[in-house]
């Protein structure tokens, strides 16, 4: 186990590596330079250019440049906001525990409706609720997150006023008001997530059901409830919390949405204000972040893999 | 509770397992969800296109009726902010959403098959090289590598495009690689081998005409994934721009004015559930004639 999980984590290096030229690449060739952004439309004058050069390493060779950034990255600085005024990690450090707790609010969200309807669906395949329960999962994977946010703050918030519509709960609200907060956005961000895994969770049971052990369960005169959760629900769980795992990319890329929609205060809003406002250094240790986490997050889950299903050999 | 697994196939099952040419079309006309989804793709199409004739204002067009009009028979769907005709605007919108479904799977298909074949054919240091480059890819999620675009070249529909269909092509790779190895390992690509075929005779002869069908039905999906980022995209106003017409362009405008009609939001928002809905539909009927495997678990056999 211990040297399994070694093995993934050096397998990610060039990944990462990789990820990291790419993300430094794609910053560099925004038109104009730097200096011009930071400077604006006064632009600066030969003197400061040559300073300001010097002290953000641009006079250093492209290869150079990349070094020194990602060893600033992996060491946590991760620059300076042109805009903000204040180290990137500071404001990052402010933003990712909102986002990190939208993401697992959904993540919860979803697999608590969506495995107990999926299954339910094929355990009672081709009835009335199977029937439903797919249609409507087929309806809520086509609606866009972004849209059933602003009919659940239509309703829930401009209508009912039952629930906050807007950003996350002011410091010292407790549980209850930190809740209040973060329902519509969570709920919207799981809507997303709950079509798909219920079509999973049912098509994977249904695979399982099929199976001559399930067929042997049941001859040897096994009580169906036994026989759907020892046998059945164990086999074919990993494959659906896997796939629920490698979510993690549609779940912070969704966040980046949803975020905006309610005034969350994230790291996806945080981006898109820094894209709008040319805050390069913001906007590369985001997206850096975000393709950082999606990679790691789905190692995990790879590494999670025999706590559930003991027949999978970590070699 | 069914006792399905002692259940003998169904007899159409059997009959497709015998005949030895199957034909797609005849497939696709006695699915039902393939018909009513190829139906009503074909009606969105057609919408598209007759957009100059079938919409009855200017889409551009500032007050054409009083602002915020609701719905009425001069403007089904009511007017926006600037009195401008909804339904004229949702029809024109058409055009990008499903612009944007095409192109990006599209280009995943043209980037994402030839690799995904490299990788499941030539396998080894190939497949490690173009599948961990997938991996670099995957790592991004669809709008943030459209945002990232967005940065470095600017805002617009091609932009967004073009992220997509980067980000997109790796799930085609992967979807053609593995069915690639699946048919690898076939008996007869081995006789086709033994005979002397050339590599690239036995791939584009044997190997790629029986990898499909994972890949189209990935490609359907694609275009799905396309339309809604697309929306998502250009709602958070980093997509296509003004004056040009775009459903998440519409949600976003629709947003500032909730509480005063809150009909021009869901306009928008039903359009691109629709289209979506389409496509989606669409993927599960082929995916019933195209994934055997699939479609036997998916009806509960």
């Amino acid at each position: 186990m211990g040297i399994f999980v070694i093995r993934r984590l050096v397998e990610l290096v060039p990944t990462l590596i990789l990820v990291s030229i790419l993300t430094f690449t794609l910053v560099r060739l925004v038109p104009g330079d730097p200096i011009d952004v930071m400077y604006g439309l006064e632009g600066a004058d030969k003197e400061t250019r040559a300073a300001m050069e010097k002290t953000l390493g641009l006079d250093q060779p492209v290869v150079l440049q990349y070094v020194l950034w990602a060893g600033r990255m992996v060491s946590g600085d991760l620059g300076f906001s042109y805009r903000a005024r204040v180290p990137v990690a500071t404001l990052i450090g402010q933003r990712l525990p909102n986002t990190l707790m939208l993401v697992f609010a959904s993540l919860v969200i979803a697999v608590m409706i969506a495995i107990p309807l999926g299954v339910l669906a094929a355990i009672r395949r081709n009835t009335l609720y199977d029937f439903g329960a797919m249609a409507t999962a087929l309806v809520t994977l086509s609606v866009p997150p972004f849209a059933s946010g602003i009919a659940l703050v239509l309703v829930f918030g401009l209508m009912l006023g039952w629930l906050p519509t807007m950003g996350a709960a002011p410091p010292g609200s407790g549980v209850m008001g930190t809740l209040r907060h973060m329902t519509l956005p969570a709920v919207t961000l799981a809507m997303g997530l709950l079509g798909v895994t219920m079509r999973l969770a049912r098509s994977t049971v249904l695979e399982e059901l099929g199976l001559d052990y399930v067929r042997t369960a049941r001859a040897k005169g096994l009580a169906e409830r036994w026989v759907i959760y020892r046998h059945v629900l164990r086999n074919s769980l990993l494959t659906v919390v896997t796939f629920v795992g490698l979510q993690a990319s549609y779940l912070v890329g969704g966040a980046v949405v949803i975020e905006v929609v309610f005034a969350w205060p994230g790291v996806g809003s945080l981006v898109i204000d820094a894209i709008l406002a040319r805050d390069y250094p913001v906007v590369q240790a985001v997206i850096l972040l975000v393709a950082v986490l999606v990679m790691v997050v789905s190692t995990i889950v790879d590494l999670t893999y025999p706590l559930i299903d003991p027949r999978v050999q970590l070699t | 509770m069914a006792r399905s697994a002692v259940r003998p196939p169904e007899p159409d099952t059997l009959q497709i397992s015998h005949r030895s040419r199957p034909s797609l079309i005849s497939d696709l006309l006695r699915s039902k969800k393939a018909v009513i989804s190829l139906g009503m793709l074909t009606a969105v199409v057609m919408v598209a296109v007759l957009a100059p004739v079938l919409s009855p204002f200017d889409p551009s067009k500032v007050q054409t009726g009083p602002f915020f009009a609701p719905p009425s028979s001069l403007h089904p769907l009511g007017a926006d902010n600037l009195g401008r005709d909804v339904l004229s605007r949702i029809i024109w919108g058409s055009r990008v959403s499903l612009l944007a479904g095409l192109l990006v799977s599209s280009g995943a298909l043209l980037l994402g098959v030839p690799l995904g074949l490299l990788a499941g054919y030539l396998g080894r240091s190939a497949d490690t090289v173009i599948m961990r480059g997938m991996d670099v890819l995957f790592a991004f999620p669809p709008v943030v590598m459209a945002l990232t675009f967005a940065a470095v070249i600017g805002l617009g529909t091609r932009t967004v495009l073009l992220a997509l269909v980067l980000v997109y092509t790796p799930s085609v790779s992967r979807v053609t690689r593995s069915a690639v190895l699946g048919v690898r390992a076939q008996a007869y690509i081995e006789a086709a081998r033994t005979l002397g075929q050339r590599d690239r005779w036995i791939v584009l002869r044997h190997i790629l005409p029986n990898s499909l069908g994972p890949v189209i039905v990935q490609a359907t999906l694609i275009m799905s994934y396309a339309i809604l980022s697309e929306a998502a995209i250009s709602y958070l106003g980093l997509g296509t721009q003004s004056p040009e017409f775009s459903w998440g362009l519409m949600l976003s405008d629709a947003s500032d004015y909730m509480w005063m009609a809150p009909y021009l939001a869901l306009w928008p928002g039903l359009a691109i559930m629709l289209v979506v809905f389409t496509f989606n539909f669409l993927g599960d009927g082929l995916r019933d004639i195209l994934d055997p495997r699939q479609r036997s678990v998916l009806r509960g056999e």
